[in-house]
């Protein structure tokens, strides 16, 4: 058997080596030594649970009375802990030798009769006089309901704590002479003979469990006070965080805010001045005037397209045809045009030559050219001297035409854009007059603008005010809480609960994984 | 989660029988010896030695930052009551640096069946 763990203590064994050791027929081996649980059983017998049931029955009885047994606090002091198990037992056993005058002198004499004692020995317990063997051993404590109940009621009275500790001191310094216990029944409320019954450190007791109380109770105030002022704070960052708008009045206009009863900004507007709404109404007969043209521009700029159309057709014409083709239609042309007079001048060389008898008259002409009249050599010379002139025209005349071509198409081009441009050029005064009008407006609205940025301006400063006086409040609260609620456990709390390391300390302690934390 | 359970858990996990450990309680408190403080999931079990001074034992199932704040309470009770002296013997050392980090004045015990003692 191992006695290692603190339970030892409590003189629970440690599980055996072969706790789980099987002992046949798929059973193992019952847990705990003999005679520890005849021991238990036995005491179990003593609650009132039979000893013929099964331990495991016992058990769970055991169990129930346990959970029956759980405190919220400790009962008045450790002291008194027998008369929390056992007042019955206590008041009959300790208790009746209190009253049988065995005490000391000074506590016999406060304490008094047991009846009295007994009667608190049934209820909370508090600490009171251990005087020298007149309560011993596990009944050497006196049950007393006083002390919790006492301490509330005094610190409903509004008794300060110094006031409890002089008073304190005075029952040590004097005893319970009748003044004294007058003075602890005035502070305290209780009766005198109750005060008398207590002795002189139930009395301190009583006081001291006061001035413990009278702590919480500050704790309790000033934990309330620093919520409080947070509380506060947080309603002024709050109200100093709101939007205030700044009305603004300029040549143009006014700003208009609206706010309901908190101050909570629900409507924003601005006014323009009657001489920017009496431009803007010119303005407005301008813009329909000219809205009524650019509706018209459409129709008057069609000639426009008509006549584009028709130099596309003749461009089109000049640039259909190939450059020898061009060249052809020139020569052809200027032939036709050549020809009627050159037939004139044909017919009139042969009527000279007729009326001179030279019609049929040749003459040689030296070389290997035939005999000819010379007047009708030089003619043909002369015509065919007109067609070599033209044959060397044609080509240039041909990129002439071509280039002619597509000039035409260009200008045809051109009033097509013209007829576009025009009617662009139509919502002109339309636009003119809107964005006339539309800069009135902005500077109309101007007012406006300015409210809300020097307002959102203000707001800020306020804003940062406000976070600075939240934070005073909130510092000076944690201040005023420090100094009006010492508390090393609240305070312990408080540095418990921050703390990493203690944090970490636990987590290596209990052998808990922590989460791992993730940061956006 | 009751006291019994949390004691039977706690003896559980430290390997000791917990119908021993139930029934060791239990004999304790109805002695008249023993009294026992609940906070969250963790029992603390006051046993006293002699007037004013008592040897405590603590029963969890707490998780960590848990039973920090029980063990806090607990801490608080013992203080609002006229115990001065507390002993105890701490299984895991590491919980003596524990509770002074926390402003618990934990000494080293003067008696050699605990480690730690505690004058409130």
């Amino acid at each position: 058997m191992r006695h290692n763990s603190s339970l030892a203590l409590l003189d629970i064994p440690d599980l055996p080596i072969d706790a789980f050791r099987h002992v046949g027929d798929r059973k193992i081996k019952p847990q705990g030594a003999v005679n520890f649980v005849t021991d238990t059983v036995k005491s179990v017998a003593d609650i009132g649970v039979q000893a013929v049931k099964p331990v495991v029955k016992a058990v769970d009885d055991v169990a129930v009375g346990i959970d029956k047994f759980v405190n919220d606090e400790i009962p008045g002091g450790w002291v008194t802990v027998a008369a929390v198990a056992g007042g019955t037992a206590l008041a009959s056993g300790a208790l009746g030798g209190a009253a049988a005058g065995t005490a000391g002198a000074t506590e016999a004499g406060v304490i008094g009769a047991g009846p009295v004692v007994t009667g608190y020995a049934g209820t909370t317990p508090v600490t009171m006089a251990n005087a020298g063997g007149l309560l011993s051993g596990t009944a050497g404590a006196v049950g007393n309901a006083g002390l919790l109940t006492g301490a509330t009621a005094l610190a409903g009275g509004g008794a300060s704590p110094a006031a409890a500790a002089a008073l304190s001191s005075q029952v040590a310094t004097s005893g319970l002479i009748p003044s004294v216990v007058q003075s602890v029944a005035d502070f305290t409320g209780l009766p005198t003979t109750l005060v008398g019954q207590l002795g002189v450190a139930g009395v301190q007791s009583l006081i001291s469990g006061y001035s413990a109380s009278q702590i919480a109770d500050q704790q309790k105030q000033a934990s309330q006070t620093a919520a409080d002022a947070q509380i506060r704070a947080a309603q002024i960052a709050a109200d100093a965080a709101r939007f205030r708008p700044v009305g603004v009045t300029t040549r143009f206009g006014q700003s208009n805010f609206q706010t309901d009863a908190q101050g909570n900004v629900i409507g924003a507007g601005y006014t323009a001045t009657p001489e920017i709404t009496g431009y803007q109404d010119r303005l407005r007969t301008l813009a329909s005037q000219g809205l009524t043209q650019a509706e018209q521009a459409p129709t008057a700029y069609a000639p426009l397209q008509t006549g584009a159309q028709s130099l596309f057709n003749l461009g089109q014409g000049y640039l259909a045809k190939s450059p020898e083709q061009a060249a052809q239609d020139y020569i052809t042309k200027q032939q036709a045009l050549l020809a009627p007079t050159q037939e004139n001048q044909l017919a009139l060389l042969q009527n000279k030559l007729f009326q001179q008898g030279r019609t049929g008259a040749a003459t040689a002409q030296g070389g290997n050219l035939m005999n000819t009249n010379p007047e009708m050599a030089a003619y043909y010379n002369a015509l065919a001297q007109s067609n070599l002139q033209l044959g060397a025209n044609a080509d240039i005349e041909a990129r002439n035409r071509i280039t002619y071509g597509s000039g035409l198409m260009t200008q045809g081009a051109g009033l097509q854009n013209a007829y576009y441009t025009g009617q662009t050029g139509a919502y002109a005064p339309f636009a003119t007059a809107m964005d006339t009008s539309t800069g009135l407006e902005n500077l109309a609205q101007n007012p406006l603008n300015l409210g809300v940025n020097i307002g959102g301006r203000l707001t800020a400063g306020a804003t940062q005010a406000g976070n600075l006086l939240s934070g005073g409040i909130t510092g000076a609260a944690k201040t005023m809480y420090d100094s009006n609620a010492f508390s090393p456990s609240g305070n312990v709390l408080s540095a418990f609960s921050r703390s990493p390391l203690i944090e970490g300390a636990l987590n290596n302690l209990f052998g808990v994984q922590p989460q791992q934390k993730f940061v956006a | 989660m009751n006291a019994s359970e949390i004691i039977k858990r706690d003896a559980q996990r430290n390997k000791v029988d917990p119908a021993n450990a139930l029934l060791a309680v239990n004999k304790l408190v109805q002695s008249g010896d023993g009294i026992l403080l609940k906070e969250n999931d963790s029992v603390l079990l006051l046993k006293k030695l002699k007037p004013h001074v008592v040897e405590v034992h603590l029963f969890t199932v707490d998780q960590p930052m848990m039973l920090s704040k029980s063990l806090l309470v607990f801490y608080k009770k013992l203080q609002d009551s006229d115990i001065q002296t507390v002993y105890g013997k701490a299984d895991n050392p590491q919980i003596v640096d524990l509770m002074k980090k926390i402003g618990i004045r934990v000494e080293d015990s003067d008696l050699s069946q605990y480690n730690w003692k505690l004058v409130i």
